[in-house]
């Protein structure tokens, strides 16, 4: 099947999926091979020197056929009422082999349908048992909870016992079927596929950078659908990406708001503005703190970084972690072998990071690394990543004993490519500089960094946290020595930390979903979500990406760096610039790679150099004694999009419910 | 007398002065209670009544299809003597669906059950679909929900 697919020639299938071992038990990719005496399923016929297939001739016509009737045989006649109807195999295969008539008199087969848990809805009737979903499930997913039972006709695919499937991956196989038996639970009977307008953009509901596309109907996005990039998701995305997009319908902000008697009141843009500058006017420099979300865009991120320098406030910083992290060196927090480069690496050492949580489909690409023979380790509390993982210790003693020399030492340094990924579980703490100190001792030590390897990798948790490193969206040098701050402005930050939002402390907020940092704020200037702002984000391994507005702001709400452009206008310290390119320029003038979308700037290795300056300041905290844990408790709701969002909260509650 | 028992244990009053005081005068504008009263009343016996206060009658020497019959509770014009009021026990009784009546039979309910009530049109309580301004829980067409700052908790 490859090689007529290289040939240029289509061959249909139903149970083939390129990325999944070969079943070879739909039969509908049947070809005529010279010399063979029946026709050969294609999918699992390799290819040889010198064979001859024939794809068009009468023979293979009249066995697809009969595939297809068969497989008519027991499918439902429920087209108009399925939600795969426009963008199903079957119909369209059906359009070209089906029969026009039917010779089938009897009656068709019923199966139960199966509960999946609140996203993937079944309709198991009309499953022709292609079993992709089985294979994606044992093999990408690497839950076994998916399979077939019973023989012939009585075979059902199905969960042996009732539950919800446990993975954060669940709804690929909604993509994986072929037909409406496994369709989306939240967006059953919502839409039809050709009303919808598909925009392909970028997720932000971790650091990975998934490429989506949005199809959205009007002002309303109706559903999130994986964008193939082989560099990245593949052809994956994790159920938050696909399913939390009903809380970008819920609790938004869409007019600005001023803190009338004790309670906030919708104002016009240019009230809210003026009654910003009036409590900027009142503080000045370090008084003024600037918290950034997780979900803050780079352009929103220059222009608060240099309205704040403009306003002489150094004091920069994101929400919720890595706050000791500094961007001098762009290597220090990147995933430097890329998250392609590590299905080439042969031994992985995870350190304070559950990437099964935290960015679900780069774990199932270290799964797939393991499953080609690459030995994967960890440092840290005990979790289940879905495939077996030597557990070397909880916290930074594992890591001295490491150090000290041990297997897996050993293992590392005798490895052609050996890859260390230190997750927020360790930058998050306190003492991450003692941590990183020692990861670095073993990165030298284990010569993880070679000629055409860089095996250190750092794994983020916040779409936001490498586009402001990049951009040195952090505290400056004297910020450290700033007051309690009088005035703060948070940028779609609702994670912070109560202490840096003093009681006192007067604040701004700019967002687009009413939450936590709402409720605080005397000021609320809304903002624009992801699917509705063309913005640039960087994700973990340094990839510069862009998402594209697939729906309208919702009300009087503004894209965020204009917000930010127009109140520095008003505050007459007006930002040079003015158009969306001019920003960008800008970006590309702070770190070149702003303007480079799309691709991966491998940054320059000078750890080593760096590391020793470092040592001194590492040798003022020590290493304490707490296991490293994920900075992700909870993968469903991590964020405030997340947070409203019906359908995560659903899956929450589905996967706390489900024994362990 | 006949007319006057009937009255009686019709209205439950003592005298045909009291009875028709409790509703029996407006026999003289309803042609059917006229009938149920006057005509096949006397002599019918008083098989039962339901929770509504209809009173069910029969009399065998009537012609047949017409032996028994029913005086509503609700016996107001024109909105009374509804008759969807009748329950489908008694109303399988007055067609001669069964012979027996509720009143001296148990009647099996299945698990789906409610208990009976009279058609609601015309009344506050009739249906309205979910988009219809009548329906007091109307649906919210909006496609997003704006937040509502007083509905946050102060903020500490």
């Amino acid at each position: 099947m490859a090689a007529c697919s290289a040939a240029g020639i289509d061959i249909p299938r139903f149970c083939y999926h390129q990325r999944l071992s070969i079943a070879g038990n739909c039969r509908m990719c049947l070809v005529e091979v010279e010399k063979s005496p029946k026709p050969v399923a294609s999918c699992a016929m390799p290819a040889g020197p010198g064979m001859n297939i024939k794809t068009d001739t009468p023979l293979v016509k009249k066995a697809r056929e009969g595939v297809m009737e068969f497989l008519l045989i027991n499918h439902p006649l429920d087209c108009p009422i399925c939600d795969q109807g426009g963008e199903c195999d079957l119909q369209d295969q059906s359009m070209h082999f089906g029969s026009d008539r039917g010779r089938f008199t009897e009656m068709k087969r019923s199966v139960q349908d199966k509960n999946l848990g609140p996203l993937v809805k079944t309709v198991m009737t009309r499953c022709i048992h292609c079993t992709r979903c089985v294979r994606f499930a044992t093999e990408v997913a690497g839950v076994q909870d998916l399979g077939m039972t019973g023989r012939g006709n009585a075979s059902e695919i199905g969960t042996y016992v009732e539950k919800a499937m446990a993975s954060e991956l669940s709804g690929n196989v909604i993509d994986l079927c072929p037909v409406g038996a496994l369709t989306s639970k939240p967006y059953a009977f919502t839409a039809r596929n050709w009303e919808l307008k598909s925009t392909e953009t970028v997720d932000v509901s971790d650091a990975m950078g998934q490429n989506i596309r949005v199809d959205a109907r009007g002002l309303e996005v109706m559903r999130i659908v994986p964008v193939q990039n082989d560099a990245v998701n593949e052809e994956w995305i994790s159920d938050k990406a696909r399913f939390q997009y009903d809380g970008l319908k819920r609790q938004r902000l869409n007019v600005p708001l001023v803190k009338g008697s004790n309670v906030l009141e919708p104002a016009t843009w240019e009230e809210a503005l003026v009654a910003a500058k009036g409590a900027i006017s009142k503080v000045k420099g370090n008084e003024m703190s600037f918290i950034a979300g997780k979900l803050a865009d780079a352009e929103s991120l220059i222009a608060l970084k240099d309205l704040a320098n403009r306003l002489g406030s150094g004091n920069l910083k994101v929400e919720a972690g890595a706050p000791l992290l500094d961007a001098d060196v762009r290597s220090n927090y990147l995933a430097n072998s890329t998250i392609s480069g590590i299905d080439r690496a042969d031994v992985i050492l995870l350190i304070g990071t559950n990437p099964r949580v935290e960015a679900p489909v780069f774990n199932a690409r270290i799964r797939k690394t393991f499953l080609d023979g690459a030995h994967v380790a960890m440092v840290g509390e005990e979790v289940d990543l879905t495939f077996p993982v030597e557990n070397l210790g909880a916290g930074s003693d594992a890591l001295a004993k490491i150090l000290k020399g041990s297997p897996m030492l050993k293992r590392l340094k005798e490895a052609q490519r050996p890859a260390v990924i230190v997750g927020p579980g360790v930058l998050n703490r306190p003492d991450s500089a003692a941590v990183l100190q020692q990861v670095h001792e073993l990165v030298e030590k284990a010569d993880v960094v070679k000629d055409g390897w860089n095996g250190y990798n750092v794994l983020h948790d916040a779409a936001a946290r490498v586009a402001a490193l990049d951009i040195g969206f952090m505290p400056s040098a004297r910020a450290a020595s700033a007051p309690a701050p009088k005035l703060v402005y948070l940028l779609g930050s609702d994670d912070f930390d109560p202490a840096d939002v003093p009681a006192d402390a007067f604040v701004i907020y700019q967002g687009h979903h009413g939450d936590k940092g709402a409720a605080r704020a005397d000021i609320v200037l809304p903002g624009a979500a992801y699917t509705e702002k063309n913005a640039t984000f960087v994700n973990f391994e340094g990839r510069t990406q862009r998402t594209k507005a697939a729906v309208p702001r919702v009300g009087d709400a503004r894209n965020d760096w204009e917000i930010v452009r127009a109140l520095s206008e008003i505050l007459e310290k007006p930002l040079p610039y003015d158009t969306t390119d001019q920003i960008r320029s800008r970006l590309a003038d702070v770190a070149p790679h702003f303007a480079e979308v799309d691709t991966v700037q491998s940054p320059m290795w000078l750890n080593g150099e760096y590391f020793k300056a470092f040592k001194d300041r590492a040798g003022k905290v020590s290493a304490q004694a707490q296991p490293f844990s994920s900075s992700v408790a909870n993968f469903f709701q991590t964020d405030v999009i997340s947070r409203t969002s019906i359908n995560m909260a659903k899956a929450t509650h589905a996967r706390n419910a489900i024994p362990h | 007398m006949a007319l006057v028992k009937f009255l009686k244990e019709t209205y439950k009053r003592d005298s045909v002065l009291d009875a028709l005081k409790a509703g029996g005068w407006k026999a003289f504008l309803d042609g059917t209670l006229a009938q149920a009263t006057f005509v096949h009343g006397p002599n019918a016996t008083l098989v039962g009544s339901d929770g509504f206060g209809n009173k069910y009658f029969e009399r065998m020497t009537e012609q047949y299809g017409r032996h028994r019959w029913v005086v509503f509770g609700d016996l107001n014009w024109p909105s009374g003597q509804e008759p969807s009021s009748v329950p489908p026990e008694w109303h399988s009784w007055l067609h001669c669906i069964r012979d027996s009546s509720p009143a001296t039979m148990d009647v099996a309910y299945p698990i789906y059950h409610v208990p009976h009530h009279a058609n609601k049109t015309g009344t506050p309580q009739s249906y309205a679909p979910k988009g219809a301004w009548q329906n007091p829980s109307k649906r919210n067409w909006k496609k997003v929900h704006v937040w509502d700052p007083t509905s946050a908790a102060p903020s500490a």
